[in-house]
């Protein structure tokens, strides 16, 4: 500040510091309601004590504040600070540092720094904060209802701003609030210009995000129970867009985790020693085994949005072909990403449903896809072998198993029995009711058995359609298991044991299925998707889906990579210069158009008539060469120009009187004398 | 105000400081010349983003880190649009001064090392309206104000007038920060008023110097008030000590009350009668004694070196004694 009161003289600033700074009581209020407003979004995540100790805090602010309660000292205060550092380590231990911790500690920085606000500069620190916590709630949630609630908060926190630097006598809520929105409606334009065109930077440090909420969906491993789990939840695992045509619905096997190596009880991933490959689109670093992956039938093109799920592997559409340079396919054909997926992560592929990989024997360790723990499951082991007898090819053995699935009594339901040790014959010859997870396991532990190279699969299956912007919803519960068994010249070859017993999972879905069953969706109880069979919900429900869609794709994600695509389309080639042309340029319209609003109503359009007609006058002497100086008074300005030319000196004289009878004077305006003023004014113009 | 970082830097900080000011006055002075009244506009308006403006651009750089590393887009989203509405704030600010009126007329004469009074008239035209502006001269405190429903705003304004003669309050400071107080518009003018300052009064041993000062030709003096002699008729500018009241209350009419001892006796109070004080300490006890002298009611006379009041007492005498001990030897 110093540096800019020039003129102000040390001890009046010291004067006015030693004034007790009382906070005017709409600016109060309008800072709670800034401190509060960005509090509320975070409670839900908030540990309970956190929350309570917010309220403490602005409670205690508005007893002192009401004069019931003095300032705490600084006993009360270090105490306060020490309870909440303790309470911090306690809570979150060794993740003290982590994000949410960071959070808490500046929620209750904020409602500490209420307390101790004995200055305009510690209101307007807590201020700063309110706007800064803001960004900590988008790390959690970007969403279109958080979006909104946000501009709400944005917009009390200026009004706030504004009240702090209004005048306690005259302050009213509706023109703060209007000011406040009318300036932030303005920077609009500046914020969607920036938004499109300032460069992004990729990310200067990693941050780990924790959250206190579990992430549903895949987990790394695969057992009994897991997968039919997923089908409780209704929320959306990734969105997809096709880029043309999209493949039959029966056909939609999003894959994921390639999982290979079995304990009899769990299927976990293997040991992979080949380096992962990148897949471009010119084909020119690739390895050995990935040229050897021949590619048939129709391609699909096609871009996915993925939630967060915390680990590094992603979903395509079966095998993929091409893949951007942030990602890689590993020799199982699992892609994964370098960093793990903590934001929504949009990403393109392209991808073939007929292919050819691994056609050559030597390709896979055939013992290793093959290897079962010899007396997991003893009984299903010799039922393997005794089918695998009876049948010559590969392919005909597993219609066998497949036909048995179809035949013998199985049923496909997502709250089976409890599964013990030897969970593949307790399933195939005991309960015999069970999720995909269920066939696909023994599905595969019967291949092994009969040892032919085989492998589980888990990803998702399907999806639900848009029908007003046509993009695929993958939900959790649309999470699926199947088999990959290795067939002499075919290669890997999909086989899906749940298709046999349920044939509609696969066909129409998983909610065509699984309906009735109690379990289906159960943790979405107030979800808008319970409400699918209500065909007017149903279509409200695919609309908000829609406009979600929209946003993740194009505000979201709007990446390094869509601002390019975004810039060549308008300005041609990307350089750097360009970009900050057309940055200047475009903050250039904006101010331009701002000074244009701001200052529309010129400050002398009001003036009254008379004044105006002076104006006139002293326009019309100015372009004679004698303009009046800036601050002369009207009579001084009459004495000097008659020393100009004397003959002005009585026509002048007479317009000067007029002039300041109306202005000064008698200011309530006598149109006859004014219309003598604008005669006078026209004839002195006419005549000189 | 925050920073202590070593003495030095702070002797060379303000060094740099005043030298800088001191230039931007002379700048400001020539670009704002001194007149009775001053519209506010591009010509005459300086604005700057102040410290608070700095600590927002600092606090919109660590969103911008934290948008960047958290890679949220809504958080580059919040970004632009504070740094638009900080860029904005800059016109609203500006516009918060634009198109006032600006006059100022001195409050009634004072003595040096009171504080003078100065109403600063602000008029507003047209719709537009302006709040919390701040208005102050060098050594005065700041006064807010706002013309939002009313035309114009008369603001009293105190400053300390520390000599004696013809005082100008100096520039007059006009600010604002309004709407966010992120930035800082202002002006500086010399709106050519000035106010009559009288010496500081010094109290002085009245009596002795006017026993043993007095002059043949006038003798007797007596300082007192003590020998009634009769009622005339009130005049203009009697003492109001000196009515009778009792024949007032009585509804005779106003008479004053005269009596003998300053009836015919005449003070003179002369240049020389503090032989051993400097012109100022001399003014200062002179301007003592017309007080106590237009108090007690008593025909005073002023002598000063080329000045020759004759003895004569009510309020326009005792102004015209004030302004030649406030003006005497001070270049007209």
């Amino acid at each position: 500040m110093r540096g800019f009161h020039f003129f102000r003289k040390k001890s009046d600033a010291r004067l006015r510091n030693q004034d007790y700074y009382r906070i005017p009581r709409f600016a109060f209020v309008w800072l709670l309601a800034s401190v509060v407003s960005v509090i509320l979004p975070h409670v839900a995540r908030l540990p309970l004590w956190l929350t309570g100790m917010c309220a403490l805090c602005i409670t205690g602010r508005i007893l002192v504040y009401q004069g019931r309660m003095s300032y705490p000292g600084k006993q009360i205060k270090a105490i306060l600070v020490l309870t909440m550092a303790a309470l911090m380590v306690l809570q979150f231990g060794r993740d003290v540092f982590s994000t949410d911790s960071m959070v808490g500690v500046l929620l209750v920085g904020i409602t500490l720094k209420l307390l101790e606000m004995h200055r305009k500069r510690d209101v307007l620190m807590v201020l700063y904060l309110c706007y800064f916590t803001i960004i900590a709630e988008f790390i959690y949630s970007q969403s279109i209802p958080i979006a909104i609630y946000m501009t709400i908060s944005i917009l009390v926190i200026s009004s706030a701003m504004i009240s702090l630097n209004q005048t306690p006598e005259h302050q009213s809520v509706r023109r703060t609030l209007r000011l406040a929105g009318l300036i932030l409606l303005q920077s609009a334009p500046l914020m969607m210009a920036f938004f499109l065109l300032f460069p992004r930077i990729s990310p200067l440090w990693s941050v780990p995000v924790q959250s206190n909420s579990s992430v549903t969906g895949l987990s790394e491993t695969m057992s009994p129970g897991d997968i039919g789990d997923l089908a409780r939840s209704g929320e959306v695992a990734f969105r997809v867009q096709f880029n043309g045509e999209m493949p039959p619905f029966n056909e939609l096997y999003w894959r994921g985790l390639t999982l290979d190596n079995f304990n009899g009880r769990e299927w976990r991933r293997g040991i992979d020693r080949d380096r992962p490959q990148r897949l471009s689109a010119d084909r020119q670093e690739e390895m050995g085994w990935f040229r050897e992956i021949e590619y048939t039938g129709r391609r699909y093109a096609y871009n996915i949005i993925l939630e967060p799920t915390f680990q590094n592997w992603i979903f395509t559409l079966q095998m993929p072909s091409i893949l951007d340079e942030r990602m890689r396919m590993r020799r199982d054909f699992q892609v994964e990403t370098f960093r793990r997926v903590t934001q929504r992560f949009s990403y393109d592929a392209t991808s073939y449903l007929e292919f050819a990989a691994d056609t050559d024997q030597r390709a896979i360790p055939r013992r290793s896809f093959s290897f079962i723990p010899g007396d997991s499951n003893p009984r299903a082991l010799e039922f393997a072998q005794e089918l695998r007898a009876q049948h010559d090819s590969t392919e005909s053995f597993a219609n066998a198993v497949l036909e048995h699935f179809r035949e013998e009594e199985f049923f496909y339901t997502l709250s089976p029995p409890l599964l013990g040790d030897a969970p593949v014959d307790e399933f195939l010859f005991e309960t015999r009711e069970g999720f995909c997870e269920h066939f696909a396991s023994s599905f595969t532990y019967l291949m092994r058995a009969a040892g032919i190279p085989s492998r589980v699969v888990t990803g998702y299956q399907g999806g639900e359609v848009n029908p007003y912007d046509g993009t695929l919803t993958v939900r959790q519960y649309d999470a699926h298991a199947w088999s990959e068994i290795w067939i002499q010249d075919r290669g890997w070859v999909r086989v899906d044991p749940t298709a046999a017993v349920a044939p509609d999972r696969i066909n129409r879905g998983t909610d065509s299925v699984l309906q009735e069953d109690n379990n289906f969706l159960s943790d979405e109880v107030f979800s808008l998707i319970r409400l699918r069979n209500s065909l007017f919900l149903n279509d409200l429900r695919l609309r908000l889906e829609m406009i979600d869609y929209a946003w993740n794709r194009f505000v979201l994600n709007y990446d390094q990579e869509s601002q390019f695509r975004f810039f060549s389309n308008l300005f041609g080639e990307v350089t750097r210069t360009k970009i900050i042309m057309v940055l200047l340029g475009f903050l250039a319209l904006v101010v331009a158009f701002v000074a244009f609003t701001v200052f529309r109503q010129p400050a002398y359009s009001k003036a009254p008539p008379a004044t105006r007609l002076y104006r006139k006058f002293c326009a019309y002497m100015a372009s004679q060469g004698f303009p009046r100086n800036i601050g002369e008074t009207p009579m001084d300005y009459l004495q000097r120009m008659s020393e100009v030319n004397p003959q002005w000196t009585a026509p002048m004289k007479e317009i000067t009187q007029i002039y300041n009878e109306l202005a000064f004077v008698n200011t309530e305006a006598d149109p006859e004398q004014i219309r003598y003023l604008e005669h006078k004014v026209r004839k002195f113009r006419l005549l000189n | 105000m925050g920073i202590d970082a070593g003495s030095g830097y702070r002797v060379w900080y303000q060094n740099l400081l005043d030298a800088w000011q001191q230039r931007f006055s002379g700048w400001v002075l020539r670009k704002i010349p001194p007149a009775r009244n001053i519209v506010l506009g591009h010509e005459n308006i300086f604005i700057i983003p102040n410290r608070q403006g700095v600590g927002f651009v600092f606090l919109l750089v660590l969103m911008f880190i934290g948008a960047v590393n958290y890679e949220a887009s809504l958080g580059f989203a919040l970004v632009f649009l504070l740094l638009g509405m900080f860029v904005l704030s800059i016109f609203y600010t500006y516009r918060n001064l634009s198109g006032l009126h600006v006059t100022a007329t001195p409050g009634s004469s004072v003595f040096a090392g009171e504080k003078a009074e100065v109403t600063v008239i602000l008029n507003r035209h047209g719709k537009r309206i302006y709040e919390n502006i701040r208005v102050s001269f060098p050594g005065s405190r700041e006064v807010a104000t706002d013309l939002v429903t009313e035309k114009e705003q008369r603001i009293s304004v105190f400053v300390p007038a520390k000599k004696r003669g013809y005082f100008s309050p100096g520039r007059l400071r006009i600010e604002t920060t309004f709407p966010f107080g992120l930035s800082q518009a202002w002006s500086l003018m010399d709106l050519k008023f000035r106010c009559l300052v009288y010496p500081q009064p010094v109290e002085c041993d009245l009596d002795w110097l006017l026993n043993s000062h007095q002059q043949s030709g006038n003798t007797n003096i007596v300082r007192g008030n003590d020998d009634f002699y009769g009622l005339r008729s009130y005049v203009a500018g009697d003492s109001l000590k000196h009515v009778a009241w009792k024949v007032l209350a009585r509804g005779q009419g106003m008479y004053t009350k005269e009596y003998s001892s300053n009836r015919d006796d005449k003070a003179w109070l002369r240049w020389d009668m503090f032989p051993d004080l400097d012109t100022e300490q001399r003014l200062s006890r002179l301007c003592w004694c017309v007080l106590q002298l237009d108090a007690a009611g008593i025909d005073y006379g002023l002598e000063l070196p080329g000045i020759v009041l004759q003895p004569s007492r009510g309020p326009v005498h005792y102004d015209k004694a004030l302004r030649e001990l406030a003006l005497f030897g001070l270049p007209a």
